[in-house]
């Protein structure tokens, strides 16, 4: 029963995911004003009615129209009420058709409910560099919600209407998919399997060492501890935006962390204060310190 | 490091020593408490005047009448009752038989530190008395004008739980409080700890250990204390997002916000946040002090509509949502 369940589900996905998901959402585009070249945003959730026990799919598609190389997209994630993120993704497609590429950046964020209501997944901004005029832009999404049903009753027995039901999408699901693969050889696509925030984390690190010269201290400062509220709004979707030092540190405590790992984490976020708004200049060893600390972090459990 | 910059932490360093002679002293006789304190000290710091909203019980006058008793300053307690006339706060003049002339009797309002106790019990002619002085510093009784001596500061309470036979305060009047605290119960601990304290045969007191020269030297050196542009930045965002919310990607805060806070909110968010920096002896602003003091500056300037009210929706909601949708540098 369960593997039925998972094949539908599944073709269910593949079948959205195909086409932009308009069958399933409605696609939200952004103000045309902050898209100075060819860029815009869609936005899409996988349902608006789900179960206790249910996860919903959020989809952000950043889509460029020329070279995708000469745009880049900062990191971000999308402010929720209600709901916990379970996990993250991101694909890159390119298409061409008619002496224009198309390149689609996809990022599907998969979240699921805390309680019974409603829960809200907030305007999503998504900051961009387009590098020829230096421009920064910002496209935003739309608010969505979410009505969060009764969790599904256990052991009970499925009506005949809803195997009839399954089995059309079984079937349809399997028809688009011949049609698909048979389309696909025209089409160039690139998708990047999901990778863990540790890691993702762990490789912007690098870059921002990379950066250790080039940049003033508090705008290094920023990026790093850019890198540590991140990692703990995915993982523990708790935000330590404006939080003290202190109450940061309460918090590792109570998430168990070693006590060696809180004690730099709190040093750490005490020198950023410093570096980025008391107008102190990071020394050598500073910057050391609070890199080996995410690391530490970041290779931590 | 900046030397500027160097200079004013070394100078905070030594200018707050005192901060925690005082709160070592009120920490004597009020158990828990610790936001109503702390947003006490800010007050104090920030020259301000706070009003205190919180049910009986709560220590409310026992903090204050204890901060006043750190320091060497005059302190009086108004209760305000509905049969309270303008000149029993401000002072009158007297006939004086013997002389044949008129004489000034001051009112308590010629005090330190003032506590107007259930502010809106009083009608409105007597709240109007008291807030004219506290924002003017100064009250005219006949035909002569008397500056009202420094540091002075009212710390007013109201109780949130009985409607009938108040006076409730108008918007325009409470924006003169620098802070509008809301306190709660204390903690189950806590409350274990003030039965055994305050059953005592003797009853703790704190005794006074700076004088007003220090509170108006400290006053200075608190608006010395560093606010980095990124900071600024950050508090013109959050009073902004009660302005213009849609344009912060609160969309579901158009038709909620009828006023949003005024440029009074930017100014006070600034001053309290250094006094918040004072207390803990630091010589800079970051977001959290920010953060801490946005709900006491905010929560009285910012006035929902209707439909907010039908929502069921408080300005501390607004609040919230805006802390958490504005950027924190």
């Amino acid at each position: 029963m369960k593997g039925v369940k998972r094949a539908i589900i599944f073709l269910v996905l593949l079948y959205s995911l195909s086409f932009g998901l308009d069958t399933l959402a409605t696609p939200d585009t952004t103000n045309p004003e902050s898209t100075p070249m060819n860029i815009r945003l869609e936005a899409a959730l996988s349902a608006d009615t789900i179960r206790l026990d249910d996860t919903v799919a959020f989809t952000v598609k950043v889509i460029i129209e020329g070279d995708p190389t000469l745009y880049t997209i900062k990191d971000f994630l999308p402010s929720v009420s209600n709901l916990k993120l379970v996990g993250s993704g991101s694909a890159t497609k390119s298409e061409s058709g008619s002496g224009v590429t198309l390149s689609v950046k996809e990022f599907i964020f998969k979240y699921a409910p805390s309680s019974l209501g409603m829960a809200y997944i907030e305007p999503t901004k998504v900051e961009y560099f387009f590098s020829p005029t230096n421009y920064t832009g910002q496209l935003t999404s739309t608010r969505f919600s979410i009505t969060v049903l009764e969790p599904r009753k256990k052991g009970g027995k499925i009506p005949i209407y809803a195997w009839i039901i399954a089995l059309v999408i079984i079937a349809t699901g399997g028809v688009f998919f011949i049609f698909l693969s048979k389309r696909g050889a025209k089409k160039e696509e690139v998708v990047e399997e999901i990778v863990p925030v540790e890691k993702r984390l762990l490789e912007e690190l690098k870059s921002i060492e990379g950066t250790r010269n080039s940049v003033t201290r508090a705008q290094f400062f920023s990026a790093l501890e850019k890198i540590l509220r991140t990692y703990i709004l995915e993982k523990y979707s708790y935000d330590i935006s404006g939080r003290s030092p202190k109450e940061v540190s309460e918090k590792f405590f109570e998430l168990e962390f070693p006590e060696s790992l809180t004690k730099n984490v709190e040093r750490f976020l005490e020198h950023s204060n410093l570096v980025r708004f008391g107008g102190y200049s990071a020394d050598e060893e500073w910057i050391d310190d609070a890199l080996l600390t995410l690391q530490k972090l970041l290779e931590y459990k | 490091m900046n030397p500027e910059l160097a200079a004013i932490n070394e100078k905070i360093k030594a200018e707050s020593v005192f901060v925690d002679d005082m709160l070592n002293e009120i920490r004597k006789v009020i158990v828990g408490q610790k936001y109503l304190i702390e947003r006490l000290m800010i007050g104090l710091l920030a020259d301000g005047h706070i009003l205190i909203e919180g049910v009986p019980g709560l220590a409310k006058t026992l903090a204050v009448k204890t901060l006043a008793d750190t320091i060497k300053v005059t302190f009086h307690r108004i209760q305000f009752t509905p049969d309270l006339l303008p000149a029993d706060i401000i002072g009158t003049l007297i006939y004086n038989q013997q002389t044949g002339k008129f004489e000034t009797r001051k009112g308590p309002i010629f005090a330190n530190i003032i506590l107007a106790d259930e502010i809106n019990r009083a009608p409105a002619k007597v709240q109007s008395a008291l807030l004219e002085a506290m924002q003017e510093r100064q009250v005219s009784i006949g035909d002569t004008t008397y500056k009202l001596s420094e540091p002075f500061m009212v710390l007013a309470t109201q109780n949130p739980i009985e409607q009938q036979g108040t006076y409730p305060l108008p918007e325009a009047q409470v924006d003169r409080f620098l802070m509008k605290v809301v306190i709660t119960y204390p903690a189950f601990e806590e409350e274990r700890e003030i039965m055994r304290l305050h059953t005592k045969a003797d009853l703790p007191f704190a005794k006074d250990v700076v004088g007003p020269e220090d509170i108006i030297r400290a006053r200075r050196v608190v608006r010395e204390i560093y606010v980095d542009p990124k900071v600024e930045d950050y508090i013109l965002n959050i009073v902004f997002a009660t302005r213009f919310p849609e344009k912060y990607g609160l969309d579901e805060l158009r038709g909620i916000i009828a006023y949003g806070a005024s440029p009074r909110a930017s100014l006070y968010l600034r001053t309290t946040a250094q006094a918040r920096a004072f207390l803990q002896h630091r010589g800079f602003v970051t977001p959290e002090d920010i953060r801490a003091v946005a709900f006491d500056i905010l929560r009285h300037r910012i006035i929902l509509t209707f439909e907010a009210e039908a929502e069921e929706m408080t300005s501390e909601d607004v609040i919230r949502k805006i802390l958490n949708t504005v950027e924190v540098p």
